[in-house]
């Protein structure tokens, strides 16, 4: 019986890691060999930020090499421009350098962590440069861009198999204006505009959809 | 706004996360995070969920300037200010009473003797608001480990916190399984190698493991802490 390997106590120790036991549910046992891969390069990277914390330079190097692709992907989608997100990048990779030393398993794995950091700053900038004289400005051009379709191939390709299927559990709506706001940074007002729905109306759609993700991951 | 409102924080920090939450409210919960730990943790919770998202962006390879910029400014940055003793400073402070506190009660045991150097390293392990968890210590000359729990954060059942030594080269080095409970004691023997290896360590590091250490030599969880080695 598969589900044996899952263990009660949340965890399962399988191939030289520990995978959470929502992870059996969702793929069974045992793991495919991309989610070894996956929690294998996860350690790796803790390694790294464990050097980069005492001031390991080259340790530095290899952490931007392997992470700073990604990153940059996600701030040209919020920022929409490949100028203002390199900066963005730059200072979220001086920030881990000085900060290293304040990672800790409580902020999730190190993309986890690296990904809140770059997300922030973006946000920030973006929402600085959309608002004029208080009004927040329509992001016009950026409206067309994540369609359902390309949404739906982001969260096919998500690693994390038990947050891929919990996506799958929320409404189109929901998922849709929640792709939106991570993907893009979109406001509650951009949001509306793009889905053509009243305000309160998104923010409904937002708040159940995080609702139904907080309690399928708890699962 | 009532901040105490565990659903209420739950909710903020989940929109904080997302990004919906913008203008003065954002502020106020950034400002209310760093003086509560609950609301930090509510937006860790958060960020842990929801972040892994952004794994399955298409990857843009960034510019080799990028890179220029970020090295040249970590380079000059530690020329002028200098990186590792800033970030230090209170733990300096700190590590330095220890020092002190671990000489006065040293004195009574070597003044009969020849004046002996005691060869000790010390280091300290702290979590991110500086609050001391354990405290370690090295005798090269008996090749030994001491660690003892001060406050030693939670863990899951079946974890277990693993000491390692950064070498100036090469992979971390398993210095043991740290004490869990306040005020328990650990002992852990190097080989003279190791000793060797460690007079040019970059720190120490704690990772969380299976019950029993890490099976492969190297650690296999993420790296929770991390601490600098002070000569005494």
């Amino acid at each position: 019986m598969a589900d044996s390997f899952c263990g009660a106590n949340g965890f399962y120790w399988a191939n030289g890691f520990y995978w959470a036991n929502g992870f059996c549910r969702a793929n069974g046992f045992p793991p495919k060999t991309r989610e070894i891969q996956v929690a294998s390069e996860q350690n790796e990277l803790a390694t790294l930020i464990g050097k980069v914390a005492v001031g390991d330079q080259v340790a530095f190097r290899e952490l931007y090499d392997r992470t700073s692709p990604n990153l940059l992907g996600l701030l040209m989608g919020i920022l929409r421009d490949r100028e203002q997100a390199e900066d963005v990048l730059q200072d979220t990779y001086l920030k881990v350098w000085h900060r290293a030393a304040d990672y800790h398993a409580g902020r999730g794995q190190v993309n986890t962590w690296l990904s809140s950091i770059a997300r922030y700053r973006a946000l920030d900038l973006v929402r600085a440069s959309n608002v004029r004289g208080g009004e927040i400005l329509p992001a016009a051009e950026q409206l067309d861009e994540l369609t359902p379709s390309a949404l739906q191939t982001l969260v096919d390709t998500l690693d994390q198999s038990l947050l891929r299927a919990c996506i799958e559990t929320l409404s189109s709506d929901q998922r849709q204006s929640i792709g939106l706001a991570f993907y893009r940074g979109f406001t509650h007002e951009q949001l509306a505009q793009q889905l053509a729905v009243p305000i309160g109306t998104v923010k409904a759609w937002i708040r159940r959809g995080l609702n139904k993700l907080r309690e399928c991951l708890k699962a | 706004m009532k901040y105490d409102d565990p659903q209420l924080v739950d909710r903020l920090a989940a929109a904080y996360v997302l990004g919906t939450l913008h203008g003065g409210a954002r502020r106020r919960l950034e400002a209310l995070a760093r003086e509560s730990l609950s609301v930090q943790q509510a937006i860790w919770r958060w960020e842990r969920r929801i972040n892994p998202m952004a794994d399955s962006v298409a990857p843009v390879q960034p510019r080799t300037e990028v890179w220029g910029y970020i090295e040249q400014k970590i380079q000059s940055g530690s020329k002028h200010e200098p990186r590792v003793g800033q970030r230090l400073l209170p733990w300096r402070a700190l590590s330095a009473a220890l020092g002190l506190a671990v000489l006065v009660l040293l004195i009574p045991l070597f003044q009969p003797g020849a004046p002996q150097l005691v060869s000790e390293q010390l280091a300290l392990i702290q979590d991110s608001e500086q609050q001391p968890l354990w405290v370690v210590s090295v005798d090269l000359d008996a090749g030994l480990i001491r660690s003892r729990a001060i406050n030693a954060p939670a863990r899951e059942v079946d974890r277990v916190f693993q000491l390692w030594m950064l070498p100036a080269e090469g992979d971390p080095q398993s210095f043991g399984l740290l004490p869990v409970a306040g005020g328990d004691r650990a002992q852990f023997e190097l080989s003279p190698a190791i000793v060797a290896l460690l007079q040019s360590s970059k720190g120490l590091a704690v990772s969380i493991e299976p019950a029993g250490g890490s099976p492969t030599g190297l650690p296999t969880g993420p790296v929770v802490y991390t601490a600098p080695i002070l000569e005494l």
